[in-house]
Parts: C-alpha cells; sequence; structure tokens
C-alpha cells in the first residue's frame, strides 16, 4: 500500500469567491431556519422583546424565615415555625406573555427542600399561583411558563417560598424574566457543570422549548445542501464535491465551538474549585466532601492491619457506594441492609451512616436491628447521625 | 510518573518494529497510537504475569521487566530502519489556504486534548463506574502490592481473604493501569492516576490519523475526520471524566477495526496481526470486550472466504437471534451478564441521543447519509469484509439494545451512548474511506487483497474504487 503525500487539491482550483459562496449559502440557511422556528414556536412574540429581565437576590425581602444578604444574593439558612421561607420581589411589573419563561437561580450544597415559585397578576391580583422549581445537580431549573393558563397579563409581585426540610442553607443569586430570544440563547450557549448524567448524555436533563442545537444546524446542513445543488444545478455555481465537505465541515465547526465553550466554562470551574490542591483536598472540596471528611474519621480509627471487615450500613446508593470507595483498602461491604448477627466476627467494624431505624444502646453496648436481634459491640464515633462501631 | 506513561509507549512501539511483523511502511502517528495501546496493554499482562509468579507489584520490579521486553523488542526490531519512517504528512505538499486548514484543524485537536488533560489533572474521580467498578481494585493492589481476589457479595459473605465491589468480576486490565500510575507517583492518587486516559486519546488520535494517511488519504481530509474523532462531546467526556474503560474498550476495539481494514486491502503482515492482537485484547478491559471480540470474527471470515462467509454470517445470525427468541425468554447468562429476552422498542431513545442530543455532533446524520447514498458499493469486494465488520458491531449493539433486558437501561439513557463509544472510531474511519474512495478527486491507493483480486480474476469485475 502506498502513501504518497497528497493534498486534496482537484486538477482545477476553484476561485475563492465559490468557498466565500457556500460559506454565505450556510449562513443564509442559518438564517431562514432561524427566524422560520421563531415565528413557529413564538408567532408574533419574538420581536417583541430581546433582553431579559434580571433581578439580583439582594433585591429581595425576606417575608418569612431567616436568611441574610450576602456577595448579591440572598442566603435563606432557616425556616419560620411554620417550616417555610418566603422571599418576595416587589413590584417587578411587565406582561406574562413576553416572558415565557422565569428563572430563579438558586444555589444550595444540598437538594431536598421544596422551592415554589409562586406570583400574582393584575388579572387575578386576590389570587396567588406556584409553580415547584426542579433542582439540576446543585443549582435549578427554568420554568417555562408560556403553557400555564395562569401566566398571563401584567406580573405584579413574585415571590419564592421553601419548604422544609431545609438542610442546607440555600442563595437566591437572581431571578430572571425571559424572553423567546432569551430563552433560545440559554438553550444554545447556556453551559452547564458536569453532572452524574455527563457520562451517559450530553443536555437533555432540562426540558427543551425550542429546536435543539444539533437538529437545528443539521437542517441548516440540509437547506444549503439543497442550495448548492441548485445553484449548481442552475450552473450558477460549478458542482465541486469539497465545497459539499466545506458546507459539512462548517456545520459541524459551528457546533463543536459550541461545545468547545461548555468545556472551557467547565473547565474554569473545574479549575477554581480544585486546581492547586492535593487528592485529599480535591475530595473535601467536592460535592461529597463532607462523606470524604467523615470516612478519613473513620480510617483513623481503624486498625492500619488485621484481618478485620467493614461493613458500610445506609440507605442512599450514592452513599453507601462512595463512602465504601473511600474506605478502601480496607475490607469493606456496602448494604442497604445490616446483616444479622451471626455474620459477624469480634473485630470487624460497622459504619451506620443515617439509619434512624438502627438503635445503639452506649450504656449496655448493644446495637438493636429492627427485626428484634442484638449485637455487642463498642462505640469508635459518632457524627451527626453518623456511627462506627467496633463488634465485640 | 512519567516512565510509567513512556515505557509502556516504548515497549509497543519497539515491538512493533519487530521484524516478522514486517512493519516497513509504518508512518510515526500510525507507531505511536499502536504503540501506546499495545503496550499500555502489553504492561497490564506482564503485572498480571509477575502476580501470578508470586512477585510483589513494585514500580521496580514492574520498570525492570518492562525495560528487559524493550530490550527483547529492540533486538526483535533489529536492522528494521529507523530513518524512513514518515511523518504522516508532507507540509510541502500542501497547497497555501490547505497548509493553513491543516494547522488550524491540528489546533484545534492540540486545544481540545490540552483542556480534557487539565481536566484530568485538576479534577478527582468523578464517574460513577469509576470509583465503583475499577479504583476500588486499584487502590487495594496498589496498597496490598498483590492482586489480592475480588468475590461476589455472596461469596465475600462466606470466604476470608477476598475483596468486593460492584463489579468483582470485571477484568483487571483497568485497574492495573492505574496501578502502575500509581506506583510511579509512589503514593496513592486517584486524580493522577487517570492520566492513561489522557494517553489512551492521543494514541487514538494518532493511529486514527496515521492509518488514515496510511490509506492514502489525503492530509487535510485525514486530519478534518481526526478532528471530528476528537470533537465528539460523549468521547470527550469520557477523557474529562476518566476512570471508565469505555474510552480503553472503543480505542482498542478501533485501533483493531482500522488494522482490519486495512488488512483486507493489503494483507500487511503486521496490521493483521494487529487486528487479532488488539481485537482479542478487548477482552482484557472490559466483559463485554469480550462480544467486541467476537464481532471481527465474521468478518475475518469474509475477507477470506468471501461467499462462504457472507452466507455462513448470515446463517449464524439468524441462528444466533433464533436461539435468543427461543432460549432467550427464561434468562441466560452471557459474557458474565445475566441476559433476559425483553423486546423493548427503544426507537425514541436512539433517536434522541443519535439525533436530538448533541452527544456525537453530526456523526450518525454523516454514517446515515454515507450509507445510503454508498448503499450499493458497501458489499463490492473492496468493502465487504469492512461493512460485515460494522454491520457485526452494530447487529451486536442493537441486539442487545432491543431484545434483551438491557433496554431498560437504554431507555433511562444510561447504557446507550457509552456502548456507541466502543464503535464509534470504527464507525467513523469506515464513513471516511467510503466517502473518500467515492468523492472520485483521488482513488484508493491501497492495493486489492487477494479474495477481491481472486474475484476479480474470476467475475472480470474490478471491485469499485480500486486501482491496480
Amino acid at each position: 500500500m502506498s502513501a504518497e503525500p497528497e493534498s486534496l487539491l482537484p486538477p482545477i482550483q476553484p476561485q475563492r469567491g465559490k468557498w466565500l459562496a457556500v460559506a454565505l449559502l450556510f449562513a443564509f440557511s442559518i438564517l431562514i431556519l432561524f427566524f422560520a422556528s421563531l415565528q413557529y414556536y413564538w408567532p408574533g412574540k419574538w420581536q417583541i422583546n430581546s433582553s431579559s429581565l434580571q433581578w439580583k437576590g439582594e433585591t429581595l425581602t425576606l417575608m418569612k424565615g431567616q436568611g441574610f444578604n450576602a456577595r448579591g444574593g440572598l442566603t435563606i439558612d432557616g425556616l419560620s415555625g411554620a417550616g417555610i421561607a418566603l422571599a418576595t420581589l416587589p413590584a417587578p411589573s411587565f406582561r406574562a406573555e413576553d416572558y415565557p419563561a422565569v428563572h430563579w437561580l438558586i444555589s444550595s450544597d444540598k437538594q431536598d427542600a421544596k422551592v415554589e415559585f409562586l406570583w400574582r397578576t393584575s388579572v387575578n391580583p386576590a389570587r396567588v399561583f406556584a409553580r415547584e422549581i426542579e433542582w439540576l445537580g446543585n443549582s435549578t431549573t427554568p420554568l417555562y411558563m408560556a403553557g400555564d393558563i395562569n401566566w398571563q397579563g401584567q406580573i405584579i409581585e413574585m415571590m419564592l417560598m421553601v419548604h422544609a426540610p431545609l438542610h442546607a442553607p440555600l442563595t437566591i443569586e437572581a431571578v430572571k424574566a425571559e424572553p423567546p430570544l432569551g430563552i433560545v440563547w440559554r438553550e444554545w450557549f447556556g453551559t452547564e457543570q458536569w453532572l452524574g448524567t455527563s457520562m451517559h448524555f450530553m443536555g437533555g436533563n432540562e426540558s427543551r422549548h425550542w429546536l435543539a442545537p444539533l437538529p437545528f444546524v443539521a437542517v441548516s446542513l440540509g437547506l444549503a445542501l439543497l442550495g448548492y445543488a441548485a445553484l449548481a444545478w442552475r450552473k450558477i455555481l460549478v458542482f465541486d464535491h469539497r465545497m459539499l465537505w466545506a458546507l459539512v465541515f462548517l456545520a459541524w465547526f459551528a457546533l463543536d465551538m459550541r461545545w468547545q465553550i461548555d468545556l472551557l466554562h467547565k473547565l474554569g470551574l473545574t479549575q477554581q474549585r480544585y486546581a492547586g490542591k492535593s487528592w485529599e483536598e480535591k475530595h473535601l472540596a467536592a460535592d461529597d466532601g463532607p462523606l470524604f471528611d467523615l470516612m478519613q474519621q473513620v480510617r483513623a480509627k481503624l486498625p492500619p492491619t488485621g484481618q478485620f471487615r467493614v461493613y458500610l450500613i445506609a440507605d442512599d446508593e450514592y452513599i453507601r457506594g462512595r463512602g465504601a470507595y473511600h474506605l478502601y483498602p480496607f475490607n469493606v461491604l456496602s448494604s442497604q441492609e445490616l446483616f444479622a448477627p451471626k455474620q459477624f466476627k469480634p473485630g470487624d467494624f460497622i459504619v451506620i451512616l443515617g439509619k434512624d431505624e438502627i438503635e445503639f444502646d452506649v450504656a449496655r453496648k448493644l446495637l438493636k436491628g429492627s427485626a428484634g436481634w442484638k449485637l455487642s459491640a463498642e462505640l469508635l464515633l459518632v457524627a451527626e447521625n453518623n456511627v462506627l462501631l467496633k463488634v465485640l | 510518573m512519567l516512565a510509567t506513561l513512556f515505557l509502556p509507549w516504548l515497549l509497543g512501539v519497539v515491538w512493533l518494529r519487530a521484524r516478522w511483523l514486517k512493519a516497513d511502511n509504518l508512518d510515526w502517528p500510525t507507531l505511536l497510537g499502536y504503540g501506546y495501546l499495545a503496550g499500555a496493554l502489553m504492561t497490564t499482562l506482564t503485572m498480571r504475569l509477575l502476580g501470578l509468579l508470586g512477585m510483589r507489584l513494585g514500580f521496580l520490579n514492574i520498570a525492570l521487566t518492562l525495560t528487559i521486553l524493550i530490550a527483547l523488542g529492540v533486538w526483535a526490531g533489529r536492522g528494521m530502519p529507523w530513518q524512513g519512517l514518515r511523518l504522516g504528512s508532507d507540509w510541502r505538499a500542501l497547497a497555501g489556504w490547505h497548509r493553513a486548514a491543516f494547522a488550524g484543524l491540528m489546533g484545534l485537536v492540540a486545544v481540545r486534548l490540552a483542556g480534557l488533560g487539565l481536566e484530568i489533572i485538576w479534577q478527582p474521580l468523578y464517574a460513577w463506574d469509576a470509583w465503583s467498578h475499577w479504583a476500588t481494585k486499584a487502590r487495594v493492589w496498589f496498597e496490598l502490592g498483590h492482586l489480592a481476589p475480588f468475590a461476589s457479595y455472596d461469596i465475600w459473605l462466606q470466604t476470608d481473604g477476598v475483596f468486593t465491589d460492584r463489579a468483582p468480576h470485571y477484568p483487571p486490565a483497568i485497574p492495573l493501569l492505574q496501578v502502575w500510575t500509581s506506583l510511579g507517583l509512589g503514593r496513592w492518587d486517584d486524580v493522577l492516576m487517570s492520566l492513561p486516559w489522557l494517553m489512551c486519546a492521543i494514541a487514538l488520535v494518532m493511529a486514527f490519523y496515521g492509518q488514515a494517511r496510511q490509506w492514502g488519504i489525503a492530509p487535510l481530509f485525514a486530519m478534518m475526520f481526526t478532528y471530528f474523532l476528537l470533537s465528539l462531546p460523549l468521547l470527550d467526556t469520557h477523557v474529562a471524566l476518566a476512570g471508565n474503560a469505555d474510552l480503553f474498550l472503543g480505542a482498542v476495539y478501533g485501533l483493531a477495526a482500522f488494522a482490519f481494514f486495512h488488512w483486507t486491502r493489503s494483507r500487511a503482515t503486521w496490521q493483521g496481526v494487529m487486528a487479532i492482537l488488539l481485537g482479542a485484547g478487548c477482552i482484557l478491559l472490559k466483559q463485554p470486550g469480550i462480544g467486541w471480540a467476537l464481532t471481527l470474527l465474521p468478518a475475518f471470515w469474509v475477507a477470506l472466504a468471501p461467499r462462504a462467509g457472507l452466507i455462513g454470517t448470515l446463517l449464524l445470525g439468524t441462528l444466533a437471534l433464533a436461539g435468543l427468541l427461543l432460549f432467550g425468554q427464561n434468562g441466560f447468562n452471557l459474557l458474565g451478564y445475566s441476559l433476559k429476552l425483553a423486546y423493548t422498542p427503544v426507537w425514541l431513545p436512539l433517536w434522541d441521543n443519535l439525533a436530538v442530543l448533541d452527544n456525537w455532533h453530526l456523526l450518525f446524520y454523516l454514517v446515515v447519509a454515507a450509507l445510503l447514498v454508498f448503499l450499493p458499493r458497501l458489499f463490492a469486494p473492496a468493502y465487504r469484509a469492512m461493512t460485515v465488520a460494522m454491520g457485526s458491531a452494530l447487529a451486536f449493539v442493537l441486539a442487545i439494545f432491543f431484545f434483551t433486558h438491557v433496554g431498560a437501561w437504554v431507555e433511562d439513557y444510561t447504557v446507550i451512548n457509552r456502548a456507541l463509544l466502543h464503535l464509534v472510531p470504527m464507525l467513523l474511519f469506515y464513513v471516511m474511506v467510503l466517502c473518500w474512495e467515492a468523492s472520485g478527486s483521488k482513488p484508493a491507493i491501497a492495493a486489492a487483497g487477494q479474495a477481491d483480486q481472486a474475484e476479480e480474476a474470476a467475475t472480470g469485475i474490478r471491485p469499485v474504487g480500486q486501482t491496480h
């Protein structure tokens, strides 16, 4: 097999104008599809406003619960006696129909609190409407309001209600009301952090309300190819297969630049969080930092050598698996349920993470299971509702 | 630590120059790409051998053994010229703007690799399987200094002296690579131990480009497809969030397939050997690697005996499907997995992941377009063995998706793209070859294989896209 150096040059070098024509053809296809799809999704409304309305978290007033303003955001760290916190945005005043999406930019280390967006309108000012906000990673997803029959008329008040339990402070960084073009911008160029789903698929965690970038670019490419074929057929341009590849490359490159921007954003977040740290410090700075810290405390209590085993018991699959990982090279097994006492040998260790149904009698050194069994054990470590026990 | 990255590389490179492989016309990218991945697999086999001999897994033990193997490789390749190796691209032959475009594409590839490398260096072990399937073993073996056995929960509960994790039956190559890097570091560091994933990506890119050039594809076209490969978001993610086996499996299977494609045309010894060894190497990486290795068998059969191979492959495929339908309902074990027949129409998840979500950029649009446009020539003598290889791989993955309980994981998107990652490098190479040879700008430079020549002699028809 020969592999002489070749170039992609054909016998006849086309003029530069033809390459430019191909680039223009692709740009033209994108523009046609862009405006056509805007008109399809938001007929007659997309050209009204092009910029989002945004309020910083510090402009919110905390009506119920405890919290404070810091770095431009409102942090809620406590609930009222009724188990809620309520923050309001006084008199935002805008037409609901012009802004089909609302994005509360909220972050928290724990995402177990139920968070609701409440609003009042001039159409029915006495009534308060509500929509629950979903968590994605350690932040929240935007709400698409256009399909909501109560999202109409003048918006006169927007509020955020947090329900118990609130296990970690929650910070409202900003509130955004997005026009159609704002939605397009966010859905196309909005970046996201690395998520557990990243190894499986890109995006797809939020519901989309406009053409996703891939089919958009694919259809634009199809339009451009059709346009090129038509121009070649009418003999306005000479057919050259390299032009087809130029179009394919442009389309691929356009998609990839979007991905490159996303990658750079992710890299920035990674650098901010982990650069310059040792591997242990990186784990402490990670989402599961408290778990890593707890497991380091557990490791410190275990003998360096010996034929013992470690049983790690927890309900949550991630906590169980990740906790066990932090304990290797000890001979560890993770399980949701505690085994019967006969399974354990004296000298084995049991780590129980947040299992309220299991009791330990400190005075009598007895571990009591929900099935009524008892196991003699010594308490070595307590941290919140997590314990390390040594089987006696 | 650099030694842990470069000793395996050197090992693979020198053995690829062994005289009996007759790799006379190699270029550097191919040599380096194949060299790293072959060397990495040989390193893990060496570690397993030392473990079997009861020797401690220490840096010096392994490095010394690798050095001896490298010396043996140098001896095996004595007399092979090194000066004649090509760069894979002749800049002087490129016209002005082609040169700029080539440099631009190379720049994009370099920027992407640099960014992914920084993610590896900064990000602590993140991916679920990475810390539940692989790094568990790496930590134990690194700290204990020997390959302590891992067993299922049931066995662990009844037996002393064994460890357990979520994938105790998985092959040890991936954790052994992590152990080897950690040994070079001299400490446990579950961040830096993932550097082989960056090396794997570099090797894949080099091998892809090198083999494209070996095929006779023009530098700019080859570099454009190399950029396409490295730009794929799912592939990038598996480099950035290193620690899973899928990237290595995709790279090793891809390199085996590239070599096989070449071998069908040139019958070059080294390409055939690489196709077989790296195909078999898939088994060392992950349980489904057995399946991937088997998908190359029908293609070899077709390459060696076209008619018998095609008929036999069709018959065996039909029998396998019938067997699945007849006996699969009770469940069965295959490749270490417990599978149960359950037809799941996963068209929607497939569509969503291939055509809507930007997991693979425009790859699958390009694949579908290429297959439709070139349909008449897919089973022409010059292409049929390649087509059978690709078809077997696709059939394997689609049968698992549609006809077993794995369909449930396809529906929740957790398996679909990771499984496809294994065949994507091969798929892109196949499409590149089809497009290049059909474009008409340059005919295939590759010589026809013996089977094709025999067919041409018998039928008087010259295989499409070939010159003699």
